[in-house]
This record gives structure tokens, sequence and C-alpha cells, in this order.
């Protein structure tokens, strides 16, 4: 396993403890982010494994994505108010896990890779984030915005999945060359090891005068 | 893919993950914005009502201090010429010796008057700022606790009602400050009014002012009074030892306008 894979393991389990140490504390929000953050943990263990033994993994996917995408968006519907909001969360909810489900049964069954509906869920996150942007310019509090964890937690989604959408749509070009595929797997990995730093941050960070 | 594109692909993802922070940059700024106008609003806020709740501070005081000059004029001076008419009749009949008695009633009676006339608000409204303090001053004078002297250069300046009143009011306690607390024997009272401000200065030769009352309460709330009037409060030593108090006015026409 090459060295950069190995700091996006140490990353993922840094930020795991992180959650177990303050879940007690955590405010419902971050409870699920935790989750998601073990789930990821747990599953790329086992893509390991299967991988190092020569089975399949991309059924692990096809599990992996409705879930971890329905829990994004499960957090944002939590942070995100409104009556119209929460609708349209549960709306995006049904959709993620329907397309999580529905289309890999649709395109080629569960052992193929779920490339196309990972990239429409990765889609549906960017569009959550861009929401708490707008609700977050909507109402301003004196606190500075560096001290307001969901907003890192949302900065660091955007980014994350934005990237991540758009080497989705470029993978096919890319993993044609043979430098293509580990530079892939390098940039996921640089990029995850941030991605999940941040988290661990988060996951860290005391909210003023909410969680303790 | 040629390595060359695939550089290219690598500069494309780096451009975008810039433009992606740049975006997140520009929320933190926006937001920023508005938490500095959100701010800034609230101060303001804050502002209005810190004066709202001087402005009926001072309203409050100013009828307690009318109702009791009303009280003096009508009641208790009313009662002390009936005593001084009684006593006079019986010093008609021969029944007491009690000159000096009547002369005492009499600058009693005029004491009270004079006070009346200082407490009652309607008193500076009707003969102007400057009259009120002169006869402030010569109320003090003739107290015979300091000497008091009044000057007084330029024109006469308008300055509105609400204004008068209470630049009146904290002059009062600029000398009633001098005479509690700095023991002076002299109090120098010059008032001098300009076309953009009106300028009313007590000195005294007292033992002056320690730091910690400089920043007392008192003085604070004269400061913010004289705020109100877009003026200001100073105190400071005087030039050969003592207070010096300036009060400062500027007419309604010169107050600054916000920007």
């Amino acid at each position: 396993m090459p060295a950069d894979t190995w700091v996006y393991f140490i990353v993922l389990l840094v930020a795991s403890g992180v959650g177990l140490a303050r879940y007690k504390a955590l405010e419902k929000p971050f409870k699920v982010l935790a989750w998601l953050v073990w789930l990821t943990l747990c599953h790329e263990v086992a893509v390991r494994w299967l991988s190092a033994t020569g089975m399949e993994s991309s059924v692990l996917y096809v599990i992996y994505s409705p879930v971890s995408f329905g829990l994004y968006v499960w957090i944002y519907y939590l942070l995100l108010t409104g009556p119209g909001l929460r609708r349209l969360m549960t709306g995006l909810f049904l959709l993620v896990v329907v397309n999580g489900i529905g289309l890999p049964l649709l395109l080629g069954g569960f052992r193929s890779f779920p490339a196309m509906p990972i990239a429409l869920d990765s889609l549906v996150v960017i569009v959550c984030s861009i929401l708490y942007f707008r609700q977050v310019l909507g109402v301003v509090s004196p606190e500075p915005l560096r001290n307001h964890k969901a907003f890192i937690f949302n900065a660091a989604v955007f980014i994350y999945w934005s990237v991540f959408f758009a080497r989705h749509g470029l993978y096919n070009e890319i993993a044609r060359s043979p430098d293509g595929m580990p530079l892939i797997e390098m940039i996921h990995a640089y990029v995850s090891c941030i991605y999940y730093s941040v988290l661990a941050v988060v996951l860290f960070k005391k909210n003023p005068g909410t969680d303790t | 893919m040629k390595p060359t594109e695939l550089h290219l692909v690598v500069y494309a993802g780096l451009l975008l993950g810039g433009l992606l922070t740049c975006v997140v940059v520009m929320v933190v700024v926006a937001y920023r914005k508005k938490q500095l106008e959100h701010l800034r609003e609230n101060e303001k806020l804050h502002e209005q009502f810190k004066a709202a709740r001087l402005q009926s501070q001072i309203e409050i005081t100013e009828q307690a201090l009318q109702s009791i000059a009303q009280e003096l004029h009508d009641n208790v001076s009313q009662r002390l010429t009936i005593v001084g008419m009684h006593l006079n009749s019986f010093i008609e009949k021969g029944e007491i010796e009690g000159s000096s008695t009547v002369a005492a009633l009499d600058q009693a009676q005029q004491e009270l008057r004079s006070l009346s006339r200082s407490l009652s608000g309607n008193y500076i409204l009707e003969n102007g700022l400057e009259l009120a303090v002169e006869r402030e001053a010569l109320r003090i004078g003739q107290s015979g606790a300091v000497s008091c002297t009044f000057t007084s250069e330029g024109e006469r300046h308008t300055l509105s009602q609400q204004q008068e009143v209470i630049m009146f009011r904290c002059f009062q306690e600029a000398v009633n400050n001098a005479l509690k607390h700095s023991g002076a024997s002299q109090i120098a009272i010059s008032m001098n009014q300009g076309i953009e401000a009106v300028y009313l200065e007590i000195r005294d030769n007292g033992s002056g002012l320690k730091p910690a009352q400089s920043r007392g309460q008192g003085l604070n709330n004269m400061r913010q009074r004289m705020a109100l009037l877009n003026g200001s409060a100073v105190f400071e030593p005087g030039p050969g030892g003592g207070t010096r108090v300036v009060l400062l006015a500027r007419p309604e026409a010169q107050r600054a306008t916000p920007a």
C-alpha cells in the first residue's frame, strides 16, 4: 500500500477516534457526521481487504454510496432550517436512496462500480452545501465564521465533493492513460486526507456556548 | 491520454480547487460585511436607546424640580408671608420687639424665591440661559459661602429651550460639585457665546479633581447629557489649581448631520 494511502487511513482513524471521544458532547448533526466517518473507515478497510484478497469490491460501493449520501442529506436536514427546505431535504434523501439502489440495478447490477449514482449523489450534496451557504448569509450572528463548526464542515463538503464530481466526470478519460490511475489515486488520497482532517477538526471543535 | 493532456487535467483540477476556495472566501467576506453592518446597526440602536433613556431621565428630573419649585413658591413662600404679616401686626401693637426677626424672615423669603426660580425650568425658558446663569451666580455669591463672579462675552445665541435647560442643569451640578467637594473659596463663571457654540466655564480654586472623581458616575452623566446636545463636558485641572469645567453646546442648526 502506498505511503499516501497509509496517511489517509491514519487521518480517517484519527477522525473516527475524535468522533468517538467527543460523541456525547456533539450536537445531533455532528453525531451523524461521526457515524459517517466511522462508516467511511469501515468501508475503506473492507475495500482494501477485498482488493488484497483479490475479490470484487464494487458491491461495497453499492451499499456504502446510498448510506453515506443519505447521512450527508440527513446532516443537512438537521442544519438547514425552514419548512420548505426540510421538505426538500426529505425529497433529496429519498432521491439519494432510490438512486443508490435503483440505478445500479438498471445500469448493470450490483457487481459494477456505481459511477453514475455516485456522480448524481455528489451533485445532491453540492446543492445542499450551496443551500447552507445561502442560509448562512441570511442569518448573521456576532460570532466569527471560523467558530461555526457547521460552516467549516459545509465549506469542506462543498470543495471536496465539487472536486470529486469533476474527477468523476474525467475518470474514464484519465483512466485510459497508464499514468492516469496512479495519479487519480494519489490526488484522491491527498484531497481525502485534507477533507477528513477538516472533519476531525469539526468533530473536535466546541461550538461556542452550545456543546461542552 | 497523453502526458501533456494529463498535466492539463491536473492544472484544471488545481484551477477548480482554487475557484471553489474563492467561492468559500467570497461567502466569508460577504458574511463579514453583513456582520459589520449588523454590528453598526446594533450600536446605533443601542446609542438611540441610551439617548432616549437619558432624555426621559432628564424630563422626569425636570418635572420633579418643577413641582418642588412650584411647591416652594405657592406653599412655603405663602406661609412665610402670612407668618411675616402676623409678626408685623404683633410688632405694630407693641406686643413683641422683633425687627431683626422680620429682617431674617424677609431674607429667608428672598432666598426661597431665588431657590424656587433656580429650580424652575420655566424660569430658564422665560429669561434665557444667560440671565439664569447670572442670577444663579448672584444667589451663590449672596449665600456667603464662596465669592462668585460671572462674566459673559459674545452675542446671545439661540439654543433650543431643551438645550438651555439641560446646559443650565449641568452648570448647576458643576457649581454644586465645587461647593460640596472642592472646598473652594472662589468660583468664576464665564460664558462665551459664539456663532457655532455656547461655552460655559466654571473655575474654582479648590482642591482639584482626583483621578477617581473624574471617572465618577456623576461626571459621566453630565458628559452624556451634554453629548445629547451634540456638545461636551470637560473636567480638568485649572491653570492655577482647582478645577476647570467647560460645558459646550452647539445650536440645533450647527449639529453635525450623519453622512
